[in-house]
């Protein structure tokens, strides 16, 4: 593989891939491994990866399965009340936390389960369309749905928890206010 | 599941519930703003005030949760470190941690130090720290470093003298002589522990066709029970070839990935 691509795709992708990777295993020298392992693999085998948005998708995919090869040998990752067929309740949240800082966001996402934590993370970075997550997560479009509804109310749960926890201050979100938060950084 | 009152919208069977499913998966900005697959749950949106109102505290929830995401830095020298990996192959063909060189690296080489340092000097013996360090306290480290499962390679040089450098910045054995077949070839790095409270120093060497040899050095003072001979021993256990010697005031260690018996006594 050339250099120049090469350190062009770690320049594209090695900071998000570090973050997915972070998430999943909540371990900044786990993610480093993940990371430096499949941009090996990239090397080695990425050659007839020529477009950014492939070696984009390959790469995530890539470091997802290298994390349930190396951490989930033994149990599955997906929980069996996941899968759910029938659509879910979409969260109901009557409140933004404004307030809460990003450290109580990103711990309350270290709290959710593996494939919680997975999707998510990928949706956030936002980088990736609802199909290539399904693609990443090697799980149906109706099953990325599902689950990233799930996922984000128990998201809003935790921080809640958290919230209350250490005392944040939860500012109720109205319609009034949108114009005002949407300043906020 | 109630059906929405807002015939105004192009799909009339969608429900409010359906169209949040779909809206939670829309990002502003994206390219989701051209993918028809929400297009009905945004036209929906907008006609619905109630349900305008949810997409628009969603959107900043995930704003919010985009926003925290994207501070998480990575460490300053995970770039380089990738990088450098691209020019120094995998040291072993096994899948594991790229930058992670060391013996522990396939657990194999760990194993090694331990029969290796074992069979050289002797037996084992109750140790503890640094004072007394001795074989068996040398190994018990060995053995805790092997499952921690990581060591990695601190700093990447081929220049003998820097990596001598970072060594004695960190008091980690800097003073080692290389032996004789490993002169001329280039270093890929180094990297420092402690064991048993006494500093062992690693460094790897490129050896081609993705052979990597491992030089650990240790303070022969550091051990009790350390041998007096300064002629290598060569021993091969499991499939493992290593090499062990005493020189000067110094013990060595010599192993490596992808590593026969007969490359080890080529290189001492």
């Amino acid at each position: 593989m050339e250099d120049d691509w090469f350190q062009l795709v770690v320049d594209q992708f090695y900071a998000d891939l570090y973050r997915f990777g972070l998430k999943l295993s909540r371990n900044p020298e786990d993610a480093s491994d993940l990371v430096q392992q499949t941009f090996a693999i990239f090397a080695a085998k990425g050659d007839q990866l020529r477009e950014s948005a492939k070696a984009r998708q390959w790469l995530f995919t890539t470091l997802y399965r290298e994390y349930v090869a190396k951490y989930h040998k033994n149990k599955p990752l997906i929980s069996l009340d996941d899968e759910e067929i029938d659509l879910p309740e979409p969260a109901v949240e009557s409140s933004v936390h404004r307030d809460v800082e990003r450290g109580e966001l990103l711990g309350a996402l270290d709290q959710l389960e593996d494939h919680h934590r997975a999707i998510l993370t990928l949706f956030y970075l936002n980088q990736h369309s609802y199909k290539e997550i399904a693609v990443t997560l090697a799980v149906p479009i109706g099953t990325v749905m599902s689950r990233l509804s799930r996922a984000k109310e128990i998201l809003r749960q935790k921080i809640e928890e958290l919230s209350k926890l250490h005392g944040i201050n939860i500012i109720p979100f109205s319609s009034n206010e949108q114009e005002k938060l949407s300043g906020d950084s | 599941m109630s059906r929405r009152n807002c015939p105004e919208t192009p799909d009339s069977s969608m429900t409010t519930q359906e169209a949040k499913l779909i809206l939670q998966a829309y990002r502003p900005g994206s390219e989701d703003e051209e993918d028809p697959f929400f297009a009905d749950a945004l036209e929906f949106a907008r006609a619905d005030k109630e349900l305008g109102e949810w997409f628009a505290r969603q959107c900043e929830f995930d704003r919010m949760m985009g926003s925290a995401l994207q501070s998480e830095i990575p460490p300053s020298g995970l770039r380089d470190a990738i990088l450098a990996r691209k020019t120094h192959p995998l040291v072993s063909k096994k899948a594991k941690p790229f930058h992670v060189l060391s013996i522990l690296l396939s657990g194999a080489a760990a194993i090694v130090l331990f029969v290796g340092i074992a069979l050289f000097h002797g037996g084992f013996h109750n140790g503890s720290r640094s004072a007394d360090l001795t074989v068996a306290a040398f190994t018990r480290e060995a053995l805790d470093i092997k499952e921690q499962g990581r060591v990695s390679l601190a700093t990447k040089s081929t220049d003998p003298a820097q990596l001598r450098k970072w060594l004695a910045e960190r008091g980690a054995p800097n003073d080692f002589v290389v032996p004789p077949g490993l002169n001329g070839i280039p270093s890929l790095g180094c990297q420092s522990y402690e064991m048993g409270g006494t500093k062992v120093t690693l460094i790897c060497f490129d050896l081609g066709n993705n052979q990597v040899a491992h030089l650990f050095v240790i303070d022969k003072s550091a051990l009790t029970d350390a041998s007096q001979d300064s002629r290598p021993e060569l021993r091969e256990e499991n499939g493992l070839a290593f090499a062990t010697w005493t020189s000067g005031n110094k013990s060595y260690v010599l192993t490596g990935d992808n590593i026969t018996r007969e490359t080890i006594q080529k290189l001492i």
